[in-house]
């Protein structure tokens, strides 16, 4: 909503809306007694803490594990009895979602075992060809298809930090990797998606 | 701008519409619930039930604050369970109630300051009971109720100075 403002006699008027930062309102205190209440054992408080948070965990889960529906259901399941068990230290400092997403990465990363071969976009296959130009707009679902096809380390950091947002000292620690690895794996993960969208959007 | 930096503008545009939620295939709760180890419950003496009712009532109306110096408070709720926990929120609170009341005009603030008084006094008086008689279930009652009271009190502070969009002109 905005509204002009300004004299009569004046060339222009520009509008622009402020909305005041209110960083008390930025504090959950409804959320803040669901885990305080959670944390003295109350399964139903945590339930509803399980409603807020469930599409964005799974999401993650199903993300980092390359799109296998059945393997992000048993991380994000895994993922709030792991959270249930460390309410205890958990801090109302941090972000909740972002305390669950950590743990979602560990889930993810522990439950990764040597597993048949998947089809992943190979990196010779592509780099060599000449870049071609994405269409102005790529279908989620393919998009989708691409990042599950990814490598699993260059789909990690860019699940992480493209689309979640977390920072590169972030990621890194979540993963265990150097900063400088998260770069270069984003790096290395846009040029593969690219290269493979290009190649499916002539 | 080269094919390179136009290709990653179409790809951040399209990875920043992609949802951030995704529900699962069917409801997991079921599973997680019967997997969780719930505590066992012990049983608890008189004081210790309304300090846990007290506790209960102000996380059920989401507020938590203290006295405007912070004094009772202080006393009050380093005795309440798990109280590292509910200090943190408490701390919060009263950031919100302090940064609000200087909003109030003197008048308004004045009546406030005098309610809350009121308030705190019949707190104290009935917290002394209490400490004289730790198992009375009506004393435990009443401070319970008062105690509410007052956080209520700060609640409604809070909650009457919300901030409002304001424009400004450039």
């Amino acid at each position: 909503m905005q509204e002009a403002i300004g004299n009569a006699g004046e060339e222009s008027a520009v509008t622009r809306k402020v909305t005041t930062v209110d960083p008390i309102a930025a504090i959950d205190f409804a959320e803040q007694r669901l885990i305080l209440l959670a944390r003295k054992g109350d399964a139903l408080a945590f339930e509803q803490l399980y409603r807020r948070h469930v599409g964005r965990v799974h999401a993650l889960c199903l993300r980092l594990s390359g799109g296998r529906h059945d393997r992000a259901e048993d991380a994000t399941q895994e993922t709030f009895l792991a959270a249930w068990r460390a309410l205890p230290k958990f801090s109302l400092q941090s972000r909740f979602s972002t305390w669950l997403h950590r743990i979602g990465v560990n889930v993810v990363l522990q439950s990764e075992r040597p597993r048949a071969r998947r089809i992943e976009i190979q990196e010779d296959d592509l780099l060599d060809r000449p870049q071609r130009a994405l269409p102005d707009s790529l279908p989620p679902l393919d998009l989708e298809a691409g990042i599950a096809a990814l490598p699993d380390g260059a789909r990690h950091v860019l699940v992480l930090v493209a689309l979640y947002g977390y920072t590169h000292e972030e990621t890194a620690a979540w993963l265990g990797i150097a900063e400088g690895t998260s770069k270069a794996q984003l790096n290395r993960a846009r040029r593969l998606l690219t290269e493979r969208l290009a190649l499916e959007f002539p | 701008m080269n094919i390179t930096q136009k290709n990653e503008q179409i790809l951040e545009r399209a990875l920043a519409q992609l949802p951030h939620e995704i529900e699962p295939g069917h409801d997991l709760w079921g599973g997680i619930a019967t997997q969780l180890p719930l505590p066992a419950r012990s049983r608890q003496s008189g004081a210790r039930v309304a300090m846990g009712a007290i506790a209960g009532c102000l996380l059920g109306a989401g507020v938590l604050s203290l006295s405007i110096d912070g004094r009772l408070a202080d006393t009050r709720l380093t005795s309440l369970p798990d109280s590292n926990v509910l200090m943190t929120v408490r701390s919060n609170q009263l950031s919100a109630y302090r940064s609000r009341l200087p909003l109030l005009d003197p008048d308004t603030r004045a009546r406030v300051q005098r309610d809350l008084a009121v308030i705190q006094a019949a707190e104290a008086d009935l917290a002394s009971a209490l400490k004289s008689d730790p198992n009375s279930a009506v004393v435990s009652r009443l401070y319970a109720s008062t105690v509410r009271q007052e956080f209520d009190f700060y609640d409604t502070i809070v909650r009457a100075t919300e901030p409002v969009i304001t424009r400004i002109p450039i």
